[in-house]
């Protein structure tokens, strides 16, 4: 995985762009190596690049103002939350700033009324939910690191979580954002009305991982608790068994909270870190979540047991109580942790598959962990297709790296082959970036790169992301100027 | 008006590219059903798309079908229906066509709950203002390969490019009770459904229609869930509140979803989009002849005679939006003005898909 060739003239001016930054944000930048080593990659850990300097403005002026300076100066910046990205969404570049958001960390309003908060980017998705708990609310969307990852960081990888089937996505769950652009501007789309008023710029900025400005601020649709929420833990024969049952659950109508699946190998990995007690025998485990009324969860809850046992069900456990459902699921948030400690490294894949080829893929994956030699357990949202294979590998082994990679690209090129896609939620970062053209012709990516251009020109928004090849935006030369005259001429250029 | 109605998405293609190469600008439409919404089409050759009609793919297991941009709804409607599915986002106008309801961004009562058309399109085939065909998204629900294009797509109304395809959740239909709380007044009725819509209760349907002083609740879902919830409604907010009967019920929110229906014809009629506890002030300020509050009062459905008195301004201080339905006269600004830095980046987004300003210029602002 190739990042772009350093420019030697930024590297030369360093010393000048500290200087600059520091003015801009006095008690914020961070220019000493030994300390940039803390910021050297995010958690796709295989991937280091120590930034020129990092720089931790505590207000959207002050990112304005940084901004503002790097367009001026041709100097590239990636922007950076709490640098949870699991597909290197905040590497940083070697010949650019990394610009922390974690310092601008304020809820600044809890609004109930409207069923809103308004929050700085570097709150993390927790405090959100902590902020509003009291009074019976919550933010929807829990991905598994929520304890860290910040808002900002949610929006701009359109982050998930476990309960994406029945409550969306980040996308499906902000009502607006203020936006910097990259030459200081800020911007507001959206607020605490619904729907745009004009394009969905809004919309076309989340999940734009940071290619396309910076997030200054963000207005989340907070949901009321339900009242009761259900665990069931369900043992089958058979992963088709399981995902049998998925369908079958989800054709009569319910939409459960959440449905996760794991297979053998997880629960083994489980079993050995942390016992939680899942059934031995099973082949594949299923754990659906229903909530809402304590009759309606009730009502599900014996029409999910029931379609489990219709499919072979060997055992199924229902949490009696909130402890009993935490038990329940402990064991499939401590999955990623127990793969991990099985073998020195991990590489934790993300595809989404349409269900109906849950079997047939995890078949073929099996085939494939054989012909690489590398193991691979499964967890899945079976809900919504989202896998994680987790491949295992050995860093110190010469070539396991550059292995587990080629597995994890056969992956999610046998995801796209079945009709999925290629990430579900962790992006596509520097991880996934050469695999874009397995899923976009060349004409898909260039639309997609001409959207960039209308943002950030000059490209100096985290570069080597997302899109395989560097595409220059050339300004005059493509427009069209019909009788002397350009198109939209009132409107300033960027 | 020069009418072209290509078949298909190589007659699309070979239609624009034509009209890029020459500079011709093209108005899109479906069946032509919101024409009256946004500025009336500046260019003289009309592109019609409801030639490309027909589904492509449902798989009602995977909640997921693909439709030729020119089916009508009426005809994807009655598909789903066959699987008790649904458009979550309930859309309405039988005769328009999926591809413009898309892109006109329509929406009905069941919007604030259950998303709009944005979060409903998984993913989609167009042919853009060069006469490139290009493919966004997919046929998953979870999926965050490159831009989020399909959230752009719906409420473009055509200026940006001519959907050809398109991919869709379908969703469970459930049971549908919907309760009446009859003779309170607006500023009874508002703060109701406010709280309702922040309770565990898990509304579909929040609407007050102040000239029959009716307020009006759906709950959806599992037979025994809505009968529980319905119980509870009474029990912790109005124990007044009467269940309609399935087809009067069914009646309002058809009329909801139209809007139209609810008031006199020939009228102006403005649509708002308000942080639901503005909704009053924002009926003080604009003193509309009549009115519907639908989305717990984040939609405000305002009727005046003649003008709205600088309904705009007064929209934006209390931080909303306004979109003209229709109006006796034409309006300077049927849609939100922008303030400029937006306006400028939405002429670069348009620049990336239109650059030679040929797709429906002046349809959404005059100089797009």
């Amino acid at each position: 995985m190739q990042m772009p060739e350093l420019d030697s003239r930024l590297l030369e001016r360093r010393g000048e762009f500290i200087a600059a930054l520091l003015a801009l944000v006095p008690d914020g930048v961070i220019a000493d190596d030994d300390a940039l080593v803390a910021y050297d990659c995010d958690a796709l850990t295989a991937y280091r690049q120590k930034p020129l300097a990092v720089v931790l403005p505590r207000t959207a002026d002050e990112v304005s103002a940084v901004l503002a300076y790097c367009s001026a100066n041709k100097l590239k910046l990636v922007p950076r939350g709490a640098g949870t990205s699991l597909s290197g969404g905040s590497l940083p570049v070697g010949d650019g700033i990394l610009l922390g958001l974690s310092r601008m960390n304020r809820i600044l309003e809890v609004d109930l009324e409207n069923r809103c908060a308004v929050v700085e980017p570097g709150v993390t998705n927790l405090a959100i939910t902590r902020a509003v708990e009291a009074d019976g609310f919550y933010y929807a969307p829990d991905p598994s690191s929520q304890i860290a990852c910040t808002i900002g960081g949610n929006v701009a990888e359109n982050s998930g979580g476990i309960h994406c089937l029945k409550y969306g996505l980040t996308t499906n769950n902000l009502l607006g954002v203020e936006f910097a652009l990259i030459d200081g501007t800020r911007v507001r789309f959206g607020g605490k009305a619904l729907d745009p008023g004009g394009l969905d710029l809004l919309g076309l900025i989340t999940g734009g991982e940071g290619l396309l400005g910076v997030v200054t601020e963000v207005t989340v649709r907070l949901r009321a608790k339900p009242p009761e929420a259900k665990a069931l833990l369900i043992a089958f024969p058979s992963i088709e068994s399981a995902g049998q049952c998925v369908a079958d659950v989800i054709a009569t109508g319910i939409i459960p909270a959440a449905m996760e699946i794991m297979d053998r190998f997880a629960m083994d990995a489980l079993e050995a870190y942390c016992a939680p007690g899942y059934p031995k025998q099973a082949a594949a485990i299923l754990i659906a979540e229903l909530d809402g009324m304590a009759v309606e969860v009730a009502a599900a809850a014996a029409e999910v047991e029931k379609i489990a046992r219709q499919n072979g069900a060997l055992e199924c456990r229902a949490s009696a109580s909130d402890a009993e459902r935490d038990q329940i699921w402990a064991g499939r948030k401590a999955a990623f942790a127990a793969a991990g400690r099985i073998a020195p490294d991990m590489l934790c894949m993300d595809g989404t598959i349409p269900r109906r080829a849950l079997a047939s893929v995890l078949s073929r994956m099996t085939e494939m962990s054989k012909q690489f030699g590398l193991p691979v357990a499964n967890v899945f949202h079976a809900g919504d297709g989202n896998l994680h294979p987790l491949i295992m590998y050995d860093v110190m082994k010469d070539g396991d790296l550059a292995h587990a990679e080629a597995f994890g690209a056969d992956i999610l090129k046998l995801c796209v082959e079945v009709g999925g896609v290629l990430t579900g939620e962790h992006g596509v970062g520097v991880e996934k970036r050469d695999l874009m053209p397995l899923m976009f012709t060349p004409d898909d990516l260039a639309q997609q790169e001409a959207v960039k251009c209308a943002f950030d020109p000059q490209a100096l928004l985290n570069p080597g992301k997302v899109f395989p090849s560097l595409s220059a935006c050339v300004e005059g030369g493509a427009m069209h100027v019909h009788h002397g005259r350009m198109p939209f001429p009132n409107l300033p250029r960027l | 008006m020069r009418v072209l109605k290509p078949d298909t998405e190589a007659e699309v293609q070979d239609a624009i590219a034509t009209a890029f190469a020459a500079r011709t600008e093209l108005a899109l439409e479906g069946n032509g059903t919101k024409s009256h919404l946004g500025h009336a089409p500046a260019a003289a050759t009309a592109l019609k798309l409801s030639g490309l009609a027909g589904i492509t793919m449902y798989e009602p297991e995977e909640m997921v079908f693909t439709a030729r941009a020119g089916t009508t709804l009426a005809e994807v409607e009655a598909a789903l229906a066959k699987h008790n599915q649904q458009l979550a986002f309930e859309p309405s106008g039988d005769n328009a066509t999926i591809g413009g309801i898309i892109a006109a961004g329509i929406a009905g009562p069941r919007r604030f709950a259950a998303g709009a058309a944005r979060d409903h399109l998984l993913g989609f085939t167009a042919v853009n203002g060069k006469g490139e065909r290009f493919k966004a998204g997919g046929r998953v629900v979870k999926n965050v390969t490159g831009y989020d294009l399909p959230k752009l797509a719906a409420g473009s109304f055509g200026t940006l490019f001519a959907m050809t395809e398109v991919t869709l959740r379908a969703l469970p239909k459930g049971t549908s009770t919907v309760l009446a709380v009859e003779g309170w007044t607006a500023s009874q009725a508002l703060p109701l459904l406010r709280a309702i819509a922040g309770s565990p209760l898990d509304p579909t349907g929040l609407a007050y229609v102040v000239d029959a002083s009716l307020a009006l609740i759906r709950l959806e879902g599992q037979a025994e869930g809505v009968a529980a919830r319905a119980a509870e409604l009474r029990r912790t907010f109005v124990r007044t509140a009467r269940t309609l009967d399935a087809e009067e019920g069914a009646s309002w929110f058809r009329k909801l979803a139209k809007a139209e229906p609810l008031f006199a014809p020939a009228t102006g009629l403005w649509r708002v989009s308000i942080p639901p506890s503005r909704a009053e002030e924002a009926i003080a300020a604009l003193k509309p002849d009549n009115w519907v509050a639908d989305w717990a009062g984040g939609l405000l459905m305002l009727e005046f005679a003649s003008t709205a008195p600088r309904i705009h301004e007064t929209v934006r201080a209390l931080g909303g939006h306004a979109t003209l339905i229709r109006a006796p006269e034409p309006v300077t600004e049927p849609f939100p003005p922008l303030d400029a830095a937006t306006l400028a980046l939405t002429a670069r987004v348009k620049y990336a898909f239109d650059p030679a300003r040929i797709l429906s210029p002046g349809r959404m602002y005059k100089d797009l």
